[in-house]
């Protein structure tokens, strides 16, 4: 006499399973969608970056620049004038304060990618390692030999411009071997470069602007959105 | 709802044989090591399920010697690339399915 009761009691129960059923497969779909997101990306592109590094190359160009202003006031009277004895005097001053703003970042970048990829336990030269290397070294080198070829011309005014241009070139170059958003440092470095080709005067500042606190300003946005939110 | 569950590759279920292909899809080769390391894996583990892979034809095997050391790479192949597009598609119109 309980026929029609337990066959709607069948059906709700078989309702039941295959709801349960349905939300362990999305469960799973849901899981296997991450992974395969997860795995193309730490495959395909270099992650070990640190927005601490980043920081401390704002802080070193902001060190460099105040140096070099110091080192170039006493010659700035003369504008326009690069084969002046007192130029030839300072340039070797300068060139070694770049040189050494240059090779702290760069062993600054180098120590800490390596130890944020000791952190996350992953190699440190791994394929997608070495291809955001090529990929950013090779416009930067081109363009620190044309500001080799500038300085020797005495085309100093152009030098600040054609550096940011190139380093510029080169972080978009990189960006697609590692995070996307270092496009829009590149082309943040971009723009200045082109605001200062055209105000020779204020190449210095403009460098240290693009240099210093474009580089403080993504290290900060690179700590608080990305480093923080994948580490939790 | 059942249809598209068919279509969701039985080879790919397992988390290893998944990460192997995503990470062949975006890199043309990857070499054992390398691989090991991404996925997080042991060595047996890895051979087995690259062996499984290989046997459906969805990836290449090869092995050189560099010096004396034998590297074994590997690399999708065309109808690997067919049956994890496929199961990408699968995946996709389960969720919106179930999301509708």
């Amino acid at each position: 006499m309980d026929s029609p009761y337990i066959g709607e009691f069948i059906f709700i129960y078989l309702l039941c399973i295959s709801k349960y059923f349905l939300i362990m497969k999305n469960n799973e779909a849901v899981e296997a969608v991450k992974e395969i997101r997860v795995m193309m990306e730490k495959s395909s592109r270099f992650l070990s970056f640190s927005g601490t590094s980043a920081i401390l190359i704002g802080l070193y160009a902001l060190a460099g620049a105040f140096v070099a202003r110091g080192i170039i006031s006493p010659v700035k009277e003369i504008p326009d004038e690069y084969s002046t004895p007192g130029w030839i005097t300072i340039a070797p001053h300068i060139i070694l304060v770049a040189l050494i703003v240059f090779v702290l970042s760069l062993s600054t970048i180098l120590f800490f990618s390596a130890r944020k990829a000791k952190k996350m336990n992953h190699s440190f030269i791994n394929g997608p390692a070495y291809r955001t290397f090529l990929n950013f070294f090779l416009p930067l080198t081109v363009g620190g030999i044309f500001c080799v070829a500038l300085l020797v011309e005495g085309d100093v005014g152009i030098i600040a411009p054609v550096m940011l241009l190139f380093y510029g070139l080169s972080l978009i170059n990189a960006s697609k071997y590692t995070y996307g958003n270092i496009f829009w440092l590149g082309c943040s470095e971009l723009l200045l470069g082109l605001i200062c080709a055209f105000f020779p005067g204020k190449g210095l500042l403009l460098w240290a602007i693009g240099f210093g606190i474009l580089h403080i300003v993504y290290g900060i946005y690179f700590y608080f959105r990305i480093e923080r939110y994948s580490a939790a | 709802m059942i249809e598209h569950l068919e279509d969701i590759n039985k080879a790919f279920e397992s988390k290893v044989r998944l990460g192997i292909m995503s990470v062949l899809m975006v890199n043309d080769e990857i070499d054992f090591n390398s691989l090991k390391e991404l996925l997080g894996v042991t060595d047996g583990n890895l051979a087995s399920h690259t062996r499984a892979l290989e046997s459906l034809e969805y990836i290449v095997v090869k092995k050189q010697f560099v010096g004396r050391k034998p590297r074994t790479t590997f690399a999708r192949t065309g109808k690997g690339e067919k049956a994890f597009r496929e199961h990408l598609q699968a995946l996709e119109s389960f969720l919106n399915k179930v999301e509708r």
